[in-house]
């Protein structure tokens, strides 16, 4: 197995009103081919805008300030390794919703309400898959010809559709062509791939879990339950197969049993698309339940990184502790909450950022920021209480 | 100081501070918004050349002082001179008297029409939000009414049935503008009234009209002080218009709109100039834009300001 | 189906607004003496000459409330009463002077929206560079001038400074001699259409020249509406949720700002629309003085200067009906532009 995602040292502030918000600092993590790392922590940590960082979708008053971003771009099982921080804006495009993409917090808002779901999946396709689907649209105009019961003005149409296809595959988008294709009569390959874009929605929905997806396709989002409008946000994220997938707590709005649901397509789509995931949620319950491995983010850092049952089992950190002692879970009859409050990242507390609230701090914590360190197999802390 | 006393103004500063903070952050927000200190800059210097009109430019008749003196009977406007700084328009009325004191006349439209529309509104929405019924479908019907007929014409229709002069504009323009304020007005108690802390004041005994005073129109001051800054600029606006078609003040009565009117004739100058009678016509038209500008700008900073919805955080 | 009804149903709603038009002119009318009143109730000038019998045979000093069921009777079969500044009965003088005021809004509405929203839209997108502080003072001028004082300005400098390149008025004297003159039809009595539809292309091209400068007036001063709240529903629709997804999509800029975020923005605009179109009534009083453009604006101006009491009263219902009609075409685009809302 081999690297899929690389992040180091990355730091993102906002620039407000009230001053600068340093939502991220220092964060570092990996994600393996075909693994599953779950991230977790309280509102306003910082787990959205690292995935928002790592898409490059942070924009003013936010920055990325520095850190990489190295992602692995597999090719025939050949590796190379970009760092997507580096990267231009137009390439980060062709990247995003093909190679990575993401599921969102709140499907009602993240769905287009003015688009139906079938022109919303289409956009994927006709996005990154322009090629294919023009292909596809010469194959089966070259099929329709060959039929013998044509009307000549039928065979005309399809001849220029056809010419425009060849266009369009033969030299990539130019003017000219772009120019050609408002007009009418000479722009009915467009109404072609955008039928073809469509067809592939259907099938993409059906494998979703959503019933009778022909029909599905055109409506809008607003005559969809929460659930089935989840499964096509999952849908759009998916269209063109990415190699990583990252949910922004895709669950956390939902009912309880259509969680479940989610969840487990989910799980199920990973193995089937053989894709990687990077699970952001808050709930740790959630997260064992997807993830192999957890890291544990507080105040825009990263405090211990570790897979599912290591985290449990031998929880490190002070904060995973008492995070974990905040979970209800059947004989435990008084839950604690963990003293204080979430700091104000304009002003974060100096050192360890959780020192403030920290049972066991002491003055080093105070001064010198604790560095992540491997402390086992499998497990990583930033304490200074632990390692060396 | 007694330690009840201490508690009581930690109490009054706890429930002020967010009020106090979200003051001054407009406040350095407006000292930012270089756009809204230019209103306030034009308004200011209207406001002095209102108040120092009398020095500026001394009544010829102090008992009728917006009055603008004639000088001569001849049409033909006379150019910019040392005793008529801005010329004189068609009959020889002194264009910078009229200017000055005109600037008199914009200020008592201003305030006496978004005055009054705002007391009846604020009267006419609040009755309508809170109780709601029968009361609020006939408040509403009219407020409907009123709003479906263009503000000029409406305001045509009563000036031609009041009769023409500038207190029968003024009125026109009452009755034509209080509708919108009784609907933002309305929206506003509508949405606020279901609130939990207007039902806690409701639980603690509080009488209606203190619960109106106290604390739905707090809530609801700034988009109105937004929207009348908008109006005062509007207002003069229209009245002018009306004033421009002969509908408002009488003639020889020191407001921009009619100095506008008398120079319809002289737009274009003898042979040879066509611009030769410029001032005329150029020079209260500034005098009406700037007006109307400094509120629109004032208004429109407040409006960015406080609009949560475009503010950034 | 579901349309039909919906329409039907939006037509009953006018109603209750047309009533309360009707009481709103009947009140204005009743602060004016009988005799003045009497020009509401004849359809011909001869039947002024002796008013004594007008106010017998329409009991205007019979008590309020019979009067206003008397002239409602009168208005429900078409009589609107006597406009003595047209010289004839109100509603003839309306379909009269409407095509000159269709021509103007015509030209003038389509560019209101397309530059308000452009203007709108260029400035949400570029926030606080110099074009939309460029576009944003564009806009605050334009609302705060007086619509009579720019038209004045601008035929000062384009009918004055350049001798009479944009003159006022609907028409040329020549033009206007031969659309009189017994071989030109006038089809719609819109000059610029019938024109075109009589292929006299000189007339066409004079029509539009006398057409520009209202046009400008009316644009520079209506566009700033359109713009301010593009720009607001624009910046909106920047923020939410599905422009993050579009974007994690791949989608460009370009696709983001005139797919996604535009088309959401344009559902305030088109709310709006309505009251675009009554202020754009105002504006044609206005303008339509100040260029002697002889249509509905410049009937009503001299009607309210002139005491004309018939045909001001006329105004207020038209404009009444009018705000109605465009309200409900408005619903329907609302409608249109936003699958939520549904019809019925």
């Amino acid at each position: 197995m081999s690297e899929l995602l690389n992040v180091q040292d990355l730091k993102t502030n906002f620039y407000t009103y009230e001053g600068v918000v340093k939502a991220l600092d220092e964060v570092s993590f990996k994600i393996e081919e075909g693994d599953t790392l779950g991230l977790v922590g309280e509102t306003g940590c910082g787990k959205s805008v690292t995935s928002l960082s790592i898409m490059r979708l942070i924009f003013p008053p936010g920055k990325i300030e520095s850190g990489k971003v190295i992602f692995n771009l597999k090719n025939n099982s050949k590796s190379r390794y970009v760092d997507l921080l580096k990267q231009t804006e137009h390439w980060m495009q062709m990247i995003r919703g093909n190679e990575i993409s993401m599921i969102f917090q709140e499907p009602s808002s993240a769905l287009n309400p003015v688009y139906t779901v079938g022109e919303q999946i289409a956009e994927s396709f006709l996005l990154h898959q322009k090629r294919q689907l023009y292909q596809e649209a010469a194959s089966k105009i070259d099929k329709e010809l060959t039929k013998k019961r044509n009307f000549f003005i039928q065979r005309i149409t399809l001849s220029i559709e056809k010419k425009m296809c060849q266009l369009a595959l033969k030299e990539k988008e130019t003017f000219i062509f772009k120019f050609l294709s408002h007009i009418p009569l000479l722009n009915m390959h467009l109404h072609r791939i955008k039928k073809i874009a469509l067809d592939k929605s259907v099938v993409l929905l059906r494998m979703m879990g959503v019933p009778n997806p022909e029909g599905v396709v055109y409506r809008y989002p607003h005559e969809l339950s929460g659930g089935m409008q989840q499964r096509v946000v999952i849908a759009i994220a998916l269209a063109c197969h990415p190699k990583l997938l990252i949910a922004d707590e895709p669950t956390s709005n939902l009912d309880v049993t259509i969680q479940a649901q989610i969840l487990d397509l989910i799980k199920e789509l990973k193995k089937t698309m053989k894709a990687s995931v990077l699970f952001i949620s808050h709930d740790l319950g959630v997260i064992a339940e997807v993830c192999r491995w957890v890291a544990v983010m507080y105040a825009g850092c990263i405090c211990e990184l570790a897979t599912v049952e290591e985290l449990f089992e031998n929880p490190l950190h002070p904060y995973t502790r008492a995070l974990l002692r905040s979970i209800p879970r059947p004989g435990i009859k008084n839950l604690e909450s963990i003293e204080g409050n979430v700091p104000n990242l304009v002003n974060p507390p100096s050192g360890c950022r959780f020192h403030p609230r920290c049972p066991k701090a002491k003055e080093k914590c105070t001064r010198v920021k604790p560095k992540i360190k491997k402390v086992g197999k499998d497990h990583f802390v930033a304490c200074h209480f632990y390692g060396d | 100081m007694s330690p009840e006393l201490l508690q009581k103004k930690e109490k009054i500063r706890k429930r002020l501070e967010p009020r106090i903070k979200e003051l001054k952050f407009s406040l350095s927000r407006i000292k930012k918004s270089p756009l809204s200190m230019v209103g306030l800059c034009i308004i200011l210097f209207f406001a002095i050349i209102a108040l120092l009109a009398p020095v500026i430019a001394p009544p010829k008749y102090p008992y009728d002082p917006y009055r603008i003196p004639r000088y001569g009977y001849s049409a033909t406007p006379k150019p910019p001179s040392w005793e008529h700084p801005f010329g004189t328009t068609e009959g020889q009325y002194d264009i910078f008297y009229g200017v000055i004191w005109g600037t008199r006349t914009a200020f008592r439209i201003g305030f006496m029409v978004v005055g009054s529309i705002m007391v009846i509104g604020i009267i006419l929405g609040s009755l309508s939000g809170y109780y709601g019924g029968i009361i609020d479908e006939i408040i509403m019907r009219i407020v409907d009414t009123f709003m479906s007929i263009p503000t000029l014409i409406l305001a045509m229709a009563l000036v031609t049935a009041l009769g023409h002069s500038l207190d029968k504009v003024m009125i026109a323009l009452i009755i034509v503008g209080w509708p919108s304020y009784a609907r933002l007005i309305r929206g506003d108690i509508l949405s606020v009234r279901e609130e939990t802390y207007i039902e806690a004041a409701r639980a603690t005994g509080v009488s209606d009209f203190g619960i109106i005073f106290k604390h739905i129109l707090p809530n609801a001051i700034y988009p109105l002080l937004i929207m009348a800054s908008l109006d005062i600029g509007a207002m003069v606006l229209t009245a002018a218009a009306l004033s421009f078609l002969g509908l408002g003040a009488p003639i020889g009565y020191a407001d921009w709109g009619q100095m506008i009117s008398f120079a319809r004739n002289w737009i274009i100058g003898p042979p040879g100039k066509p611009l030769a009678y410029w001032y005329t016509v150029t020079i209260p038209g500034i005098f009406i834009l700037l007006f109307v500008l400094g509120w629109n700008l004032l208004g429109d900073a407040f409006r960015d300001i406080l609009d949560p919805k475009l503010r950034r955080k | 189906m579901k349309m039909t009804n919906y329409i039907i149903r939006r037509l009953l709603l006018i109603i209750p607004v047309l009533i309360g038009v009707s009481i709103i002119i009947f009140i204005i009318l009743s602060l004016f003496s009988p005799e003045q009143r009497a020009a509401v109730f004849v359809t011909d000038v001869k039947q002024l000459r002796n008013i004594q019998s007008v106010i017998k045979k329409h009991g205007l000093d019979a008590p309020i409330y019979v009067q206003y069921f008397r002239w409602i009777v009168e208005v429900l079969h078409g009589n609107l009463g006597w406009s003595k500044t047209a010289e004839r009965p109100v509603l003839d003088a309306f379909f009269y002077f409407l095509p000159n005021t269709i021509e103007l809004g015509l030209f003038s509405a389509p560019l209101i929206i397309l530059i308000g929203i452009y203007l709108g839209e260029t400035s949400a997108v570029y926030r606080d560079k110099p074009i939309d502080h460029l576009s944003r003072i564009f806009a605050i001028v334009g609302w705060s001038l007086p619509s009579f004082w720019l038209g004045l300005m601008l035929l000062m400098i384009f009918y004055g400074y350049f001798s009479g390149l944009l003159p006022p008025e609907a028409l040329g004297v020549q033009a206007s001699l031969v659309v009189k003159s017994g071989n030109f039809v006038r089809f719609t009595r819109i000059n610029t259409i019938d024109a075109l539809l009589n292929r006299r292309w000189w007339i066409f091209l004079d029509a539009l020249r006398h057409l520009i400068l209202p046009v400008i007036t009316l644009t520079i001063i209506d566009c700033a509406m359109v713009m301010r709240i593009m720009r607001s529903s624009m910046l909106e629709a920047m923020g939410k949720g599905y422009i993050i997804t579009a974007r994690a999509k791949g989608a460009d800029e370009r696709t983001v700002i005139k797919k996604h975020a535009r088309r959401n923005a344009m559902i305030p605009v088109v709310t709006v629309s309505g009251y675009l179109f009554a202020m754009l009534m105002s504006g044609v009083v206005i303008t339509e003085t100040i260029f002697d453009r002889k249509g509905l604006g410049w009937w009503w101006a001299r009607a309210a200067i002139q005491l004309d009491i018939p045909a001001v009263l006329g105004a207020v219902l038209f404009n009444g009906i009018l705000f109605v009609l465009t309200n409900l075409i408005v619903d329907l685009l609302y409608a249109y532009f936003d699958p939520r809302v549904r019809l019925g």
